[in-house]
């Protein structure tokens, strides 16, 4: 289901916070919403999920104006900052809340997926940090949405847990075909999941594209990244370099750098072009990596 | 719905009633005056214990864990649930063994029921505002306990220890059956000269006891912002003057 | 003293309630307390008792729920103006019903209705259980409602889960705090109330101080009889409430 916000506007009593807002993400895409804190990305994240109301402008789910819809008929759910769980319920409680049939091993198949098998009769406060939000991320999937809005769903995460969210997340969704919005005001974070961007300011969108270029021309986006560090001896590996391409191809690694505690290649394509690619984990055969720029 | 029409709602119940409480004539009831001295002796020793053994209460409260301290706050706050009146009978005849029945002592101790639970509790959620790490800080700006309270903790936790003294000034002195049944009518309180009056037909007099019941806590309020006041106006002048 | 001493204040505190407890028990026999089931009086004291402390506590209760909901937000003057009733002691409160109400018919002091008391109490409870609640209020996270809605949740199971279980505790221990409060209390009955049945804290008191010695063992079997009862509530409520208070109080801090 493709998401279209046409010309939205926000204002809250005079103050005008979002201005005219055009964005589109494809059925089953991730898209970025990347700005700093007060550009207006988590409000226009509450106006797409219905938590609050649009000034101006519409919002289409697919074929169906949704801009008048209480949220729970528009078929989206969030992670927020923080996991949210219901305190006073288990784990497995939690989940069963967010699903909407009475599916016999729901609750169960959910918990596996999420790394959290076994641990449905636990309550909040004996999950760490990363296991609540995976609980939280099972309770948001189990209820078959459409779409999925992420609030800044790492901040509150160390950078293991981080990494893993993500690939989970990435994971689960790309498997149920759902559309991903995630509000981030980490610009790595955009470019290790999402498969297009929009960059916000000041409640307007300033620059839009694919990570990839975006980070070679944006000065808002650009990363500024210099690829020293260590000398990796060289190696061969299939990798698949995503986005662009969806079958993976022998490369060469020649460079490797450690930031943020993101791993970034520089590798060499056969045709001799020279990427540099992210992954949040040590290289493996045919693993997926994102390519974040070319190398002249 | 508005909230300033609510505002107003509340307001007018809440007031309207204080509004014919002024008696016509306001004479010193030589009565009353008398047992004044008895009354804020009284009111500065059980509000002096209560913050004393309230403070420590309810800083362990606030951030000890365990199950000792789980009991200890429910014990504490017995008082608050239990039928404090009727337990006395058997504490009375205690005290005549003791010989604190019929003394000031005996009465003060007393009076610690009805109060210090509201005052542990108050102490432990002013406590909790604060956080151990604020608190933790304050240990390491400043080593000496007392200095630490002067300047730190004190200011910091100026609305609890106002509100403390204003709840058990307000408790202490509504006391009339805990007060005669222990102090056995010679230690004399303001709510001893009060409540007959109330039942009595002096219409006047009972206005002008009422403006004692109610003007006594109101003064002592007034007190303490003043005091308080004074507190933080000197602790950050000595700041000022501090040399590096 | 760096993270406190709670041993001064259980060592008064439990130790008074106790020993006085004790001394209440060993001044009784089993006939005492053999002679309570039949105790008529004893029985209408406690039905109107019961009947004031109730009304007292969930209309305060119901009050101060709404004043708090409504204020969440901003309180502005209301809250300065709803502290003003904790100033006044209750002997004093109870005067302001004498002075209003008194020609008052079924409404005012010394009718059987008993509105007098009830509105007294209105008065001074509903400021305490107000400021008792607020910060609750101020605490809750909205997010939970937000979240219930995006779940599909009805109104009601969305209110629960975001914020009702959150309320629940906080409300029931002001109301027991209350509901004791009324039921016990002696100073306002003794002036406002009718001279049969008496509320219970004025039928026991005036049974010990004004009646002959042998009055005296009814006495301390009434107490200690309500003592245990309200012993056993307590222990109840707490052995309920405890896991899943903790569960609340841990849960959220994440």
């Amino acid at each position: 289901m493709d998401v279209r916000i046409n010309k939205v506007t926000k204002r809250f009593g005079k103050t005008t916070v979002l201005q005219d807002i055009e964005l589109t993400i494809a059925s089953g895409q991730c898209v970025a919403l990347v700005g700093p804190s007060g550009s207006g990305k988590t409000t226009l994240l509450r106006l797409i999920a219905g938590l609050e109301k649009v000034s101006d402008g519409t919002i289409h789910f697919g074929t169906k104006d949704v801009t008048k819809r209480v949220p729970n008929k528009r078929g989206v759910t969030m992670l927020f900052q923080r996991p949210l769980l219901f305190p006073h319920l288990n784990v497995g409680q939690n989940i069963r809340l967010g699903m909407k049939g009475n599916e016999e091993h729901g609750v169960a198949k959910w918990l596996e997926r999420v790394g959290l098998a076994g641990r449905e009769a636990d309550f909040v406060h004996q999950l760490s940090g990363g296991e609540q939000q995976r609980a939280s991320l099972a309770r948001a999937l189990a209820g078959e949405p459409d779409f999925l809005l992420l609030d800044e769903p790492f901040s509150s995460l160390d950078l293991p847990r981080r990494r893993e969210l993500r690939t989970l997340i990435r994971r689960l969704t790309e498997q149920q075909g759902v559309t991903t919005l995630l509000v981030t005001h980490d610009r790595e974070e955009a470019m290790a999941m999402a498969d297009y961007v929009y960059v916000m300011q000041a409640g307007r969108i300033i620059e839009q594209g694919r990570p990839v270029a975006l980070s070679e021309a944006s000065p808002f986006f650009g990363d500024g990244l210099e690829l020293g560090g260590t000398w990796q001896p060289l190696s061969e590996i299939e990798l698949v370099l995503r986005p662009t391409n969806q079958v993976s191809e022998r490369v060469t690694i020649t460079k490797e750098l450690i930031q943020y505690g993101v791993r970034f290649y520089e590798i060499e394509r056969a045709s001799g072009e020279r990427l540099v690619v992210q992954t949040t984990e040590r290289f493996a055969e045919a693993m997926t990596v994102y390519v974040v720029r070319k190398e002249a | 719905m508005n909230r300033r029409l609510v505002t107003i709602c509340i307001t007018g119940f809440i007031i309207a009633p204080l509004v014919g409480i002024f008696p016509e004539t306001f004479t010193l009831n030589p009565r009353i005056v008398e047992t004044l001295g008895t009354t804020l002796l009284m009111i500065v020793a059980v509000t002096a214990l209560n913050h004393l053994i309230g403070y420590a209460a309810g800083k362990a409260i606030a951030f000890q864990t365990g199950r000792f301290i789980q009991i200890a706050e429910l014990l504490i706050s017995l008082p608050l649930f239990l039928p404090v009146l009727l337990l006395s009978f058997g504490l009375y005849l205690t005290w005549i063994r003791l010989g604190l029945a019929d003394q000031f002592l005996g009465v003060l101790l007393v009076l610690l029921l009805p109060t210090l639970p509201y005052t542990v509790r108050l102490y432990t959620n002013g406590f909790q505002a604060l956080g151990e790490q604020l608190l933790e800080q304050t240990v390491l700006v400043e080593a000496n306990r007392w200095k630490r309270f002067f300047f730190l903790v004190g200011p910091l936790l100026r609305p609890t220890l106002q509100s403390v003294t204003l709840l058990v000034t307000v408790i202490t002195l509504s006391q009339y059956a805990l007060v005669v049944l222990i102090g056995g009518g010679v230690v004399r309180m303001l709510a001893l000269e009060v409540f007959p009056l109330y039942s009595g037909n002096a219409a006047d007099a009972a206005k002008e006891a009422t403006i004692w019941l109610i003007g006594l806590p109101l003064v002592i309020h007034v007190g303490q912002v003043g005091f308080f006041s004074l507190w933080i106006r000197i602790v950050r002048r000595l700041l000022d003057g501090r040399k590096n | 003293m760096w993270r406190g001493n709670a041993f001064p204040a259980v060592f008064l505190i439990a130790g008074m309630v106790l020993y006085g407890l004790f001394v209440s028990v060993s001044m009784t026999t089993i006939a005492d307390y053999q002679s309570l089931l039949t105790d008529s009086v004893l029985i209408e004291s406690l039905t109107l008792s019961l009947y004031v402390a109730s009304s007292s506590t969930l209309l305060s209760l119901g009050i101060a729920f709404g004043l708090a909901q409504f204020f969440t937000q901003r309180t502005g003057l209301a809250e300065q103006v709803l502290a003003l009733p904790l100033f006044i002691p209750h002997l004093g409160a109870a005067y302001l019903a004498i002075l209003y109400l008194s020609n008052i018919p079924v409404i005012g002091p010394h009718e059987t209705s008993h509105l007098s008391l009830i509105l007294t109490y209105i008065y001074k409870e509903t400021p305490f259980i107000f400021f008792y609640l607020l910060p609750v209020f101020r605490r809750l996270d909205h997010r939970y409602e937000e979240l219930g809605q995006l779940l599909g949740l009805s109104k009601i199971r969305r209110f629960w889960h975001g914020k009702g279980i959150f309320l629940l505790f906080p409300a029931l221990e002001a109301s027991f705090i209350v509901f004791a409060f009324v039921l016990f209390a002696y100073e306002v009955p003794a002036l406002l109330g009718v001279t049969y049945p008496k509320m219970i804290g004025v039928y026991v008191f005036d049974l010990y101080t004004q009646g002959d010695l042998s009055q005296q063992p009814t006495a301390f079997a009434i107490s200690v009889v309500l003592t245990v009862c309200l012993l056993l509530i307590l222990a109840g409520f707490t052995w309920w409430i405890r896991p899943i208070t903790e569960r609340l109080s841990k849960g959220r801090i994440e």
